[in-house]
Protein backbone atom coordinates (compact mmCIF):
# COMPACT_ATOMS: atom_id res chain seq x y z
CA UNK A 1 0.00 0.00 0.00
CA UNK A 2 1.16 3.31 -0.73
CA UNK A 3 0.34 6.32 1.80
CA UNK A 4 1.18 9.89 0.57
CA UNK A 5 0.51 12.32 3.73
CA UNK A 6 0.68 15.90 3.08
CA UNK A 7 3.59 15.84 0.46
CA UNK A 8 5.10 19.79 0.45
CA UNK A 9 7.78 20.72 -2.77
CA UNK A 10 8.78 24.11 -3.41
CA UNK A 11 10.55 24.36 -7.03
CA UNK A 12 12.62 27.41 -8.17
CA UNK A 13 10.38 29.66 -5.83
CA UNK A 14 7.28 27.94 -6.97
CA UNK A 15 4.69 25.36 -4.70
CA UNK A 16 4.22 22.53 -6.81
CA UNK A 17 3.01 20.36 -4.35
CA UNK A 18 1.43 22.05 -1.64
CA UNK A 19 -0.21 19.35 0.63
CA UNK A 20 -0.75 16.29 -0.89
CA UNK A 21 -2.30 13.34 0.33
CA UNK A 22 -3.52 9.91 -1.50
CA UNK A 23 -3.75 6.29 -0.51
CA UNK A 24 -3.49 3.59 -3.32
CA UNK A 25 -4.38 0.47 -1.64
CA UNK A 26 -2.83 -3.17 -2.73
CA UNK A 27 -3.59 -4.02 -6.32
CA UNK A 28 -5.30 -1.29 -6.90
CA UNK A 29 -4.51 0.77 -10.42
CA UNK A 30 -4.40 4.41 -9.79
CA UNK A 31 -4.15 7.61 -12.85
CA UNK A 32 -2.63 10.67 -11.77
CA UNK A 33 -4.05 13.69 -13.83
CA UNK A 34 -3.75 17.17 -14.23
CA UNK A 35 -2.63 20.31 -16.34
CA UNK A 36 0.68 20.33 -18.34
CA UNK A 37 3.22 21.29 -15.67
CA UNK A 38 1.14 20.83 -12.66
CA UNK A 39 3.19 18.83 -11.01
CA UNK A 40 2.45 15.02 -11.92
CA UNK A 41 5.88 13.43 -12.91
CA UNK A 42 7.66 15.40 -9.60
CA UNK A 43 4.77 13.22 -7.55
CA UNK A 44 6.01 10.20 -9.00
CA UNK A 45 9.19 11.29 -8.34
CA UNK A 46 8.90 11.51 -4.66
CA UNK A 47 7.09 8.49 -4.71
CA UNK A 48 9.91 6.87 -6.69
CA UNK A 49 12.64 7.80 -3.94
CA UNK A 50 14.29 10.32 -6.74
CA UNK A 51 13.28 13.26 -5.33
CA UNK A 52 13.19 14.59 -1.19
CA UNK A 53 10.12 16.53 -0.22
CA UNK A 54 10.25 19.63 1.59
CA UNK A 55 7.45 18.32 4.02
CA UNK A 56 5.02 15.19 4.51
CA UNK A 57 5.32 11.48 4.66
CA UNK A 58 5.36 8.94 1.62
CA UNK A 59 4.74 5.43 3.35
CA UNK A 60 5.04 2.25 1.26
CA UNK A 61 3.86 -0.51 3.46
CA UNK A 62 4.71 1.60 6.25
CA UNK A 63 8.51 2.63 5.39
CA UNK A 64 9.17 5.98 4.89
CA UNK A 65 10.80 6.01 1.41
CA UNK A 66 11.38 10.15 1.86
CA UNK A 67 13.64 9.32 4.60
CA UNK A 68 15.26 5.92 4.00
CA UNK A 69 18.95 6.16 2.49
CA UNK A 70 21.48 3.57 1.09
CA UNK A 71 20.53 -0.14 1.43
CA UNK A 72 16.72 1.08 3.28
CA UNK A 73 16.05 2.92 -0.13
CA UNK A 74 17.85 0.33 -2.78
CA UNK A 75 15.46 -2.01 -1.00
CA UNK A 76 12.28 -0.36 -1.49
CA UNK A 77 12.91 0.37 -4.94
CA UNK A 78 13.74 -3.52 -5.18
CA UNK A 79 9.85 -3.71 -5.18
CA UNK A 80 9.04 -1.14 -7.76
CA UNK A 81 8.64 -1.38 -11.89
CA UNK A 82 9.26 2.02 -13.19
CA UNK A 83 8.37 2.90 -17.24
CA UNK A 84 9.45 6.16 -18.28
CA UNK A 85 7.73 8.59 -20.61
CA UNK A 86 10.95 7.95 -23.07
CA UNK A 87 11.51 4.35 -22.07
CA UNK A 88 15.01 5.66 -20.52
CA UNK A 89 16.53 2.22 -22.31
CA UNK A 90 20.26 2.05 -22.01
CA UNK A 91 21.40 3.13 -25.67
CA UNK A 92 24.50 1.50 -25.24
CA UNK A 93 23.14 -1.74 -24.86
CA UNK A 94 21.06 -4.03 -27.14
CA UNK A 95 17.65 -4.82 -26.32
CA UNK A 96 18.27 -7.92 -24.54
CA UNK A 97 21.19 -6.53 -22.26
CA UNK A 98 18.73 -4.06 -21.26
CA UNK A 99 16.63 -6.42 -20.16
CA UNK A 100 19.32 -8.75 -18.82
CA UNK A 101 20.66 -5.72 -17.08
CA UNK A 102 18.50 -6.14 -13.58
CA UNK A 103 18.79 -9.71 -13.48
CA UNK A 104 22.31 -9.93 -13.99
CA UNK A 105 23.35 -7.18 -10.84
CA UNK A 106 20.09 -8.62 -8.70
CA UNK A 107 19.22 -12.13 -8.90
CA UNK A 108 22.33 -14.82 -8.90
CA UNK A 109 20.66 -16.51 -12.10
CA UNK A 110 22.81 -18.34 -14.55
CA UNK A 111 22.62 -16.97 -17.89
CA UNK A 112 19.94 -19.63 -19.37
CA UNK A 113 17.36 -18.32 -17.42
CA UNK A 114 17.60 -15.19 -17.32
CA UNK A 115 17.93 -16.05 -21.45
CA UNK A 116 14.40 -17.48 -20.85
CA UNK A 117 13.05 -14.88 -18.54
CA UNK A 118 13.96 -12.25 -21.41
CA UNK A 119 12.44 -13.98 -23.86
CA UNK A 120 8.80 -15.07 -21.61
CA UNK A 121 9.29 -10.97 -21.04
CA UNK A 122 9.21 -10.03 -24.36
CA UNK A 123 6.60 -12.11 -25.64
CA UNK A 124 5.01 -10.85 -22.88
CA UNK A 125 4.28 -7.61 -24.28
CA UNK A 126 3.89 -8.70 -27.47
CA UNK A 127 7.56 -8.16 -29.20
CA UNK A 128 9.67 -11.06 -30.48
CA UNK A 129 13.35 -11.60 -32.63
CA UNK A 130 14.20 -8.17 -31.31
CA UNK A 131 16.88 -8.93 -28.71
CA UNK A 132 19.89 -7.93 -30.94
CA UNK A 133 18.26 -4.24 -31.77
CA UNK A 134 19.65 -0.70 -30.27
CA UNK A 135 16.87 1.29 -28.78
CA UNK A 136 17.78 3.78 -31.54
CA UNK A 137 16.11 0.83 -33.91
CA UNK A 138 12.94 0.67 -32.16
CA UNK A 139 9.74 2.33 -32.87
CA UNK A 140 8.35 4.64 -30.09
CA UNK A 141 5.02 1.70 -29.20
CA UNK A 142 8.35 -1.22 -29.11
CA UNK A 143 10.39 1.34 -26.91
CA UNK A 144 7.68 1.87 -24.48
CA UNK A 145 6.86 -2.20 -24.76
CA UNK A 146 10.58 -2.75 -24.29
CA UNK A 147 10.67 -0.41 -20.91
CA UNK A 148 7.67 -2.36 -19.56
CA UNK A 149 9.11 -5.69 -20.09
CA UNK A 150 12.34 -4.56 -18.11
CA UNK A 151 9.78 -3.00 -15.30
CA UNK A 152 8.51 -6.71 -15.23
CA UNK A 153 10.94 -8.73 -15.80
CA UNK A 154 12.19 -8.20 -11.92
CA UNK A 155 8.67 -8.95 -10.96
CA UNK A 156 7.87 -6.21 -8.77
CA UNK A 157 5.04 -5.69 -6.74
CA UNK A 158 4.69 -1.72 -7.47
CA UNK A 159 4.74 -0.13 -10.86
CA UNK A 160 5.00 3.36 -12.37
CA UNK A 161 4.01 4.76 -15.54
CA UNK A 162 4.92 8.20 -16.44
CA UNK A 163 2.88 9.28 -19.51
CA UNK A 164 3.25 5.80 -21.30
CA UNK A 165 1.19 6.75 -24.31
CA UNK A 166 2.23 10.21 -24.74
CA UNK A 167 3.16 10.45 -28.82
CA UNK A 168 1.71 7.30 -29.92
CA UNK A 169 -0.80 6.82 -32.18
CA UNK A 170 -3.74 5.56 -30.89
CA UNK A 171 -4.00 2.40 -32.13
CA UNK A 172 -0.64 1.77 -30.70
CA UNK A 173 -1.81 3.87 -27.13
CA UNK A 174 -4.67 1.77 -27.11
CA UNK A 175 -2.97 -1.43 -26.93
CA UNK A 176 -0.40 -0.55 -24.32
CA UNK A 177 -3.35 0.63 -22.19
CA UNK A 178 -4.80 -2.84 -22.72
CA UNK A 179 -1.17 -4.56 -22.43
CA UNK A 180 -0.89 -2.73 -19.01
CA UNK A 181 -4.21 -3.79 -18.04
CA UNK A 182 -3.64 -7.38 -19.11
CA UNK A 183 -0.19 -7.31 -16.62
CA UNK A 184 -2.30 -5.64 -13.40
CA UNK A 185 -4.85 -8.18 -13.91
CA UNK A 186 -2.14 -11.30 -14.56
CA UNK A 187 -0.06 -10.22 -11.82
CA UNK A 188 -2.14 -8.21 -9.52
CA UNK A 189 0.00 -4.50 -9.73
CA UNK A 190 -0.14 -1.92 -7.79
CA UNK A 191 0.33 0.94 -9.83
CA UNK A 192 0.07 4.63 -10.53
CA UNK A 193 -0.15 5.93 -14.32
CA UNK A 194 0.51 9.61 -15.37
CA UNK A 195 -1.75 9.97 -18.51
CA UNK A 196 -3.87 12.95 -20.39
CA UNK A 197 -5.70 9.99 -22.26
CA UNK A 198 -8.60 10.32 -20.47
CA UNK A 199 -11.38 9.13 -20.84
CA UNK A 200 -9.87 5.68 -22.17
CA UNK A 201 -7.33 5.67 -18.94
CA UNK A 202 -10.09 5.39 -17.13
CA UNK A 203 -10.71 1.57 -18.53
CA UNK A 204 -8.15 0.19 -16.81
CA UNK A 205 -7.95 1.68 -13.39
CA UNK A 206 -9.87 1.87 -10.07
CA UNK A 207 -9.14 5.55 -9.04
CA UNK A 208 -8.37 8.51 -10.24
CA UNK A 209 -6.45 11.53 -8.63
CA UNK A 210 -6.11 15.16 -9.92
CA UNK A 211 -3.51 17.23 -9.18
CA UNK A 212 -4.85 21.08 -9.18
CA UNK A 213 -2.82 23.87 -7.76
CA UNK A 214 -0.76 21.58 -5.94
CA UNK A 215 -3.67 19.57 -4.38
CA UNK A 216 -5.26 16.28 -5.34
CA UNK A 217 -8.78 15.50 -5.46
CA UNK A 218 -9.80 11.83 -5.87
CA UNK A 219 -12.29 10.61 -7.95
CA UNK A 220 -13.67 6.58 -7.92
CA UNK A 221 -13.85 4.90 -11.29
CA UNK A 222 -16.99 2.56 -11.79
CA UNK A 223 -16.92 0.11 -15.26
CA UNK A 224 -14.43 2.54 -16.79
CA UNK A 225 -16.52 5.49 -15.90
CA UNK A 226 -15.93 8.64 -13.96
CA UNK A 227 -18.08 9.32 -10.39
CA UNK A 228 -17.75 12.45 -9.23
CA UNK A 229 -19.21 15.88 -9.16
CA UNK A 230 -16.08 18.32 -8.75
CA UNK A 231 -16.49 20.82 -11.28
CA UNK A 232 -12.56 20.85 -11.50
CA UNK A 233 -12.69 16.88 -12.93
CA UNK A 234 -15.35 17.43 -14.89
CA UNK A 235 -14.13 20.36 -16.88
CA UNK A 236 -10.55 18.82 -17.36
CA UNK A 237 -12.16 15.24 -18.70
CA UNK A 238 -14.80 16.80 -20.81
CA UNK A 239 -11.75 18.99 -22.06
CA UNK A 240 -13.71 22.13 -22.21
CA UNK A 241 -12.33 25.23 -21.76
CA UNK A 242 -15.00 27.02 -19.29
CA UNK A 243 -14.50 26.16 -15.68
CA UNK A 244 -12.04 26.45 -12.71
CA UNK A 245 -9.48 25.49 -14.45
CA UNK A 246 -7.93 28.49 -15.86
CA UNK A 247 -4.86 28.61 -18.32
CA UNK A 248 -3.09 31.48 -17.85
CA UNK B 1 42.89 13.56 -23.07
CA UNK B 2 40.51 16.37 -21.26
CA UNK B 3 39.41 17.61 -24.76
CA UNK B 4 38.88 14.19 -25.96
CA UNK B 5 38.02 11.39 -23.60
CA UNK B 6 36.71 14.07 -20.82
CA UNK B 7 34.25 15.81 -23.16
CA UNK B 8 32.91 12.50 -23.77
CA UNK B 9 32.48 11.48 -20.50
CA UNK B 10 30.83 14.57 -19.49
CA UNK B 11 28.35 14.69 -22.57
CA UNK B 12 27.90 10.80 -22.46
CA UNK B 13 26.55 11.21 -18.60
CA UNK B 14 24.61 14.81 -18.99
CA UNK B 15 22.92 12.75 -21.62
CA UNK B 16 22.15 9.92 -19.65
CA UNK B 17 20.70 12.16 -16.97
CA UNK B 18 18.48 13.91 -19.20
CA UNK B 19 17.01 10.76 -20.67
CA UNK B 20 16.55 9.34 -17.33
CA UNK B 21 18.99 6.86 -18.01
CA UNK B 22 20.50 7.55 -14.30
CA UNK B 23 17.21 7.19 -12.63
CA UNK B 24 16.26 4.26 -14.31
CA UNK B 25 19.85 2.35 -12.52
CA UNK B 26 19.08 4.05 -9.73
CA UNK B 27 15.10 2.56 -9.21
CA UNK B 28 16.05 -0.87 -10.05
CA UNK B 29 17.78 -0.48 -6.68
CA UNK B 30 21.54 -0.32 -8.05
CA UNK B 31 24.11 2.57 -7.23
CA UNK B 32 24.58 4.89 -10.58
CA UNK B 33 28.23 5.97 -9.47
CA UNK B 34 29.25 2.14 -9.10
CA UNK B 35 27.74 1.24 -12.87
CA UNK B 36 29.09 4.61 -14.02
CA UNK B 37 31.84 6.57 -12.39
CA UNK B 38 33.65 4.00 -10.71
CA UNK B 39 34.73 1.99 -14.13
CA UNK B 40 35.24 5.61 -15.78
CA UNK B 41 37.87 6.55 -12.80
CA UNK B 42 39.88 3.14 -13.23
CA UNK B 43 39.59 3.19 -16.83
CA UNK B 44 41.07 7.45 -16.82
CA UNK B 45 43.84 6.21 -14.43
CA UNK B 46 44.86 3.44 -16.01
CA UNK B 47 44.63 4.86 -19.38
CA UNK B 48 46.53 8.19 -18.97
CA UNK B 49 49.55 6.16 -17.06
CA UNK B 50 49.90 3.88 -19.94
CA UNK B 51 49.28 7.08 -22.84
CA UNK B 52 52.57 8.88 -20.74
CA UNK B 53 54.80 5.82 -21.13
CA UNK B 54 53.91 5.78 -24.91
CA UNK B 55 53.71 9.13 -25.14
CA UNK B 56 57.67 9.58 -23.63
CA UNK B 57 58.56 6.54 -26.09
CA UNK B 58 57.33 8.74 -28.73
CA UNK B 59 59.00 11.36 -27.57
CA UNK B 60 62.79 9.91 -26.92
CA UNK B 61 62.08 8.66 -30.82
CA UNK B 62 60.85 11.68 -32.17
CA UNK B 63 63.86 12.61 -30.38
CA UNK B 64 65.98 10.53 -32.09
CA UNK B 65 64.87 10.76 -35.57
CA UNK B 66 65.55 14.80 -35.58
CA UNK B 67 69.00 14.63 -33.63
CA UNK B 68 70.29 11.53 -34.96
CA UNK B 69 68.32 11.06 -38.41
CA UNK B 70 68.03 14.49 -39.49
CA UNK B 71 70.71 16.58 -38.07
CA UNK B 72 73.51 13.54 -37.76
CA UNK B 73 73.96 13.67 -34.21
CA UNK B 74 75.43 9.97 -33.10
CA UNK B 75 72.86 7.19 -31.37
CA UNK B 76 75.33 6.83 -29.27
CA UNK B 77 75.59 10.10 -27.93
CA UNK B 78 72.09 10.80 -27.86
CA UNK B 79 70.95 7.87 -26.22
CA UNK B 80 74.45 8.40 -23.90
CA UNK B 81 72.76 12.10 -22.84
CA UNK B 82 69.34 10.46 -22.15
CA UNK B 83 70.47 8.47 -19.92
CA UNK B 84 73.13 11.24 -18.35
CA UNK B 85 70.35 13.19 -17.73
CA UNK B 86 67.36 10.83 -17.15
CA UNK B 87 66.69 10.23 -13.35
CA UNK B 88 64.36 7.95 -11.56
CA UNK B 89 62.80 10.41 -10.08
CA UNK B 90 61.83 12.00 -13.34
CA UNK B 91 59.67 8.74 -14.12
CA UNK B 92 58.12 8.37 -10.68
CA UNK B 93 57.05 12.25 -11.28
CA UNK B 94 55.75 11.53 -14.47
CA UNK B 95 53.83 8.27 -12.96
CA UNK B 96 52.27 10.34 -10.25
CA UNK B 97 51.18 13.07 -12.12
CA UNK B 98 49.38 10.92 -15.03
CA UNK B 99 47.56 8.89 -12.23
CA UNK B 100 46.35 12.42 -10.35
CA UNK B 101 46.18 13.68 -13.72
CA UNK B 102 43.34 10.71 -14.85
CA UNK B 103 41.50 10.96 -11.19
CA UNK B 104 41.16 14.41 -12.10
CA UNK B 105 39.69 14.57 -15.27
CA UNK B 106 37.26 11.66 -14.50
CA UNK B 107 36.34 13.27 -11.56
CA UNK B 108 35.49 16.75 -12.54
CA UNK B 109 33.83 15.46 -15.82
CA UNK B 110 31.44 13.11 -14.06
CA UNK B 111 30.70 15.43 -11.82
CA UNK B 112 29.95 17.70 -13.91
CA UNK B 113 27.97 15.35 -16.28
CA UNK B 114 25.82 13.69 -13.22
CA UNK B 115 24.99 17.19 -12.34
CA UNK B 116 24.28 18.96 -15.79
CA UNK B 117 21.25 21.34 -16.60
CA UNK B 118 18.42 20.12 -18.34
CA UNK B 119 18.00 19.81 -22.95
CA UNK B 120 20.91 20.53 -25.08
CA UNK B 121 21.64 23.61 -23.50
CA UNK B 122 22.60 21.92 -20.44
CA UNK B 123 24.59 19.02 -21.60
CA UNK B 124 26.61 21.77 -23.92
CA UNK B 125 27.47 23.94 -21.19
CA UNK B 126 28.26 20.91 -18.35
CA UNK B 127 30.69 19.46 -20.89
CA UNK B 128 32.14 23.07 -21.41
CA UNK B 129 32.57 23.75 -17.88
CA UNK B 130 34.07 19.63 -17.16
CA UNK B 131 36.56 20.48 -20.38
CA UNK B 132 37.60 24.08 -18.69
CA UNK B 133 37.33 23.17 -15.01
CA UNK B 134 39.45 19.96 -15.82
CA UNK B 135 42.55 22.25 -17.72
CA UNK B 136 42.58 25.28 -15.35
CA UNK B 137 42.82 22.28 -12.17
CA UNK B 138 45.64 20.29 -14.06
CA UNK B 139 47.91 23.49 -14.34
CA UNK B 140 47.12 24.06 -11.30
CA UNK B 141 47.76 20.94 -9.66
CA UNK B 142 50.64 20.46 -12.15
CA UNK B 143 52.22 23.26 -9.87
CA UNK B 144 51.83 21.35 -6.58
CA UNK B 145 53.33 18.02 -7.80
CA UNK B 146 56.01 19.57 -9.63
CA UNK B 147 57.04 21.52 -6.42
CA UNK B 148 56.88 18.26 -4.37
CA UNK B 149 58.20 15.62 -6.34
CA UNK B 150 61.32 17.47 -8.31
Amino acid sequence: MIEIDNLHKQLAGKDVLRGVSLRVEKGEFIALIGQSGCGKSVLLKHIAGLMQPDHGRILIDGEDISTARGRDLERIRSRYGFVFQNGALFDSMTVYDNLAFPLREKTRLNEETIKEKIAQGLEQVGLKEIESLYPSQLSGGMTKRTALARALVMEPEIIFFDEPTTGLDPIIASTILELFNTCHEQLNLTGIIVSHQVPDIFQIVQKVGMLHEGKMITAEIKNGEIKTDNPIIQQFVEGRVDGPVQYK
Amino acid sequence: MTGRAGSAITAELAIMRNNEQIDAIELMGLNPLRYLVVPTIVGSVVSLTILTWIFDLVGILGGYLVGVKMLGLPSGTYFGEISRYLEMDDIIGGVYKSLSFGLLIAWVCCYKGFNTGLGAEGASKATTQAVVTSSVLILIWDYFVTSLVF
